[in-house]
């Protein structure tokens, strides 16, 4: 055999040789790494607690959204739910409450869903985390049981409108608006001019009845009398810790004893399962992506253009 | 092809990919069937080898057992793709520059040119044992053994075509620059439309 096929012969046993090494050393780690001992991770199964969370200002979302994206807003909380509610595994709900409140329409479409889930006899729970005042509270009082941390910010019982009174800077700059209407309070709350006695005795009206509502529901969910809650339903916000001495949230507690409570309430066991939201990646990036370049959040949208919102929520 | 085998006569490609890449290109014309398999075989190699050198130096589990019996089937079938289609589009490439017409000499010639590749196991797995910044060897060894891997194609390539140096570069180097192209171009679409899609929800 000539010299240069033996080098060449040398350097393709060399290759082979490391192959094989190379393959006993692959199989050797994995040997040793299945000796340590691995967490499973299953599928959940079987009877268990479905989560739903309800963050930031609660509002409705425009319907539009792409066939990726994820439904947000008060809409997609319901759409959670109701999947919930056809799912037959659920015996509990964990709503897990992160808000200041929002707009009147969308917390109470969120509270007659869960009520409707509650006379199903599916056990809700809310554990309220930094903050669920005003239309947070108000949304968790139609779970059966309330749970929140000693120093969540809670209560905020109360409605607000707010519109911003921009005559002054108006007049200053010489801007005046050209309205022509068809009724005398067609532009009501308008941000240009003073607002009348008879608007404010309006807006009031709404205000009042919203507040009326509120307090309704509270008591209706928490089965109190609406005289053991007016008291403290003058929009003051509080600890978790007062919250509880006013009846307003029945434990001070964490994520975990939220769960544990629904566990103990749906007579479920230790181990049962926790159906968390799922998103794919896809989605999660588009709508990422969405609320990062694209459309305000409507509330956000409309109190920029200076349109008055009537709202459950806790503005500090 | 036992007797072939036996002849020792196969040998003398993976001398000549190594030493004189010019002198095999010269031997394709002559032993056209025999060299064509010998490519297909050295392109199965780069791909075994491909995938023991990444295996080595990612997470080790069960995994491997499905990469290296299906993945390398796999990897396989999509070298034999890219060498195909960089080989037919080198030889449009040297048909503009006024030659070309042999696209089955280019695929035997590009798949020798991938064997220096299979010396990328050794390498790594040296590096691996001494601890030794092995992401960075990797990466670093991939690169040198690519450069070795495009200079045997570029004086392949003007051997069979009989053209300089200068423009057999050129022809390997345009293919490269029209499929750069057509990605970017693809690429700028695809954000136009996804920016499209996502003002207007």
């Amino acid at each position: 055999m000539d010299k240069n096929r033996k080098i060449v012969l040398s350097i393709l046993v060399l290759l082979v040789l490391s192959a094989v090494l190379a393959i006993i050393d692959i199989s050797l780690t994995m040997q040793e790494s299945l000796k340590s001992p691995r967490k499973l991770s299953i599928p959940e199964m079987g009877p268990g607690i479905g989560v739903v969370r309800i963050y930031g200002p609660i509002s409705m979302e425009s319907p539009g959204g792409g066939p990726f994206e994820m439904r947000q807003g008060s809409d997609g909380v319901i759409q959670r739910l109701s999947e919930l509610e056809k799912d037959g595994r659920i015996k509990a709900v964990l709503v897990r409450i992160n808000s200041p409140g929002g707009t009147v329409a969308a917390t109470q479409e969120i509270f007659n869903k869960l009520m409707k889930l509650r006379k199903k006899n599916i056990i809700l729970v809310a554990s309220m985390g930094e903050l669920a005042a005003s239309g947070g509270y108000y949304v968790a009082s139609a779970c059966n049981y309330i749970l929140a941390n000693h120093g969540t910010i809670t209560g905020s019982i109360g409605v607000i409108a707010v519109s911003p009174n921009l005559r002054g800077l108006f007049d200053k700059l010489g801007i005046r608006m050209n309205v022509i209407k068809s009724g005398r309070y067609k532009d009501i709350l308008s941000s240009y001019r003073e607002i009348s006695p008879e608007e404010r005795q309006l807006i009031q009206q709404i205000i009042d009845s919203s507040y009326q509502k509120f307090l309704k529901d509270v008591s209706l969910g928490r089965n109190l009398p609406i005289s053991e809650i007016e008291p403290y339903a003058d929009g003051r916000v509080m600890s978790g810790e007062t919250a509880v001495k006013y009846r307003l949230v029945d434990e001070a507690g964490t994520y975990e004893d939220a769960l544990a409570k629904a566990r103990e309430l749906a007579k479920l066991p230790e181990n049962c399962a926790v159906y968390e939201e799922s998103h794919n990646p896809l989605e999660r990036f588009l709508t990422g992506l969405k609320n990062a370049f694209g459309r305000d959040m409507p509330v956000e949208r409309a109190f920029r253009s200076a349109l008055p919102l009537v709202e459950y929520r806790y503005m500090p | 092809m036992r007797e072939y085998l036996r002849s020792l006569r196969w040998i003398d490609y993976y001398f000549l990919v190594l030493t004189e890449p010019r002198k095999l290109a010269v031997l394709f014309p002559r032993e056209e069937k025999a060299s064509f398999t010998m490519g297909f075989i050295t392109l199965a190699l780069v791909a075994l080898f491909d995938i023991l050198s990444v295996s080595l130096l990612g997470r080790q589990t069960a995994h491997f057992y499905d990469r290296i019996s299906y993945g390398w089937v796999f990897s396989f079938i999509l070298l034999a793709l890219q060498v195909a289609v960089l080989a037919s589009l080198i030889d449009a490439a040297c048909q503009l520059l006024g030659k070309g017409g042999n696209v089955k000499r280019l695929v035997a010639l590009l798949s020798f040119a991938l064997f220096p590749r299979t010396l990328l196991l050794p390498l790594v797995f040296i590096v691996r044992v001494l601890n030794f910044a092995p992401y960075f060897f990797f990466v670093f060894f991939s690169l040198g053994l690519t450069v070795w891997s495009a200079l045997i194609a570029v004086q392949g390539i003007a051997e069979i075509n009989s053209i300089g140096t200068g423009r057999s570069l050129t022809a390997l180097l345009l293919p490269f620059v029209f499929v750069g192209l057509s990605l970017f171009f693809l690429a700028l679409l695809g954000v136009l439309n996804l920016a499209g899609y996502l003002s207007s929800i």
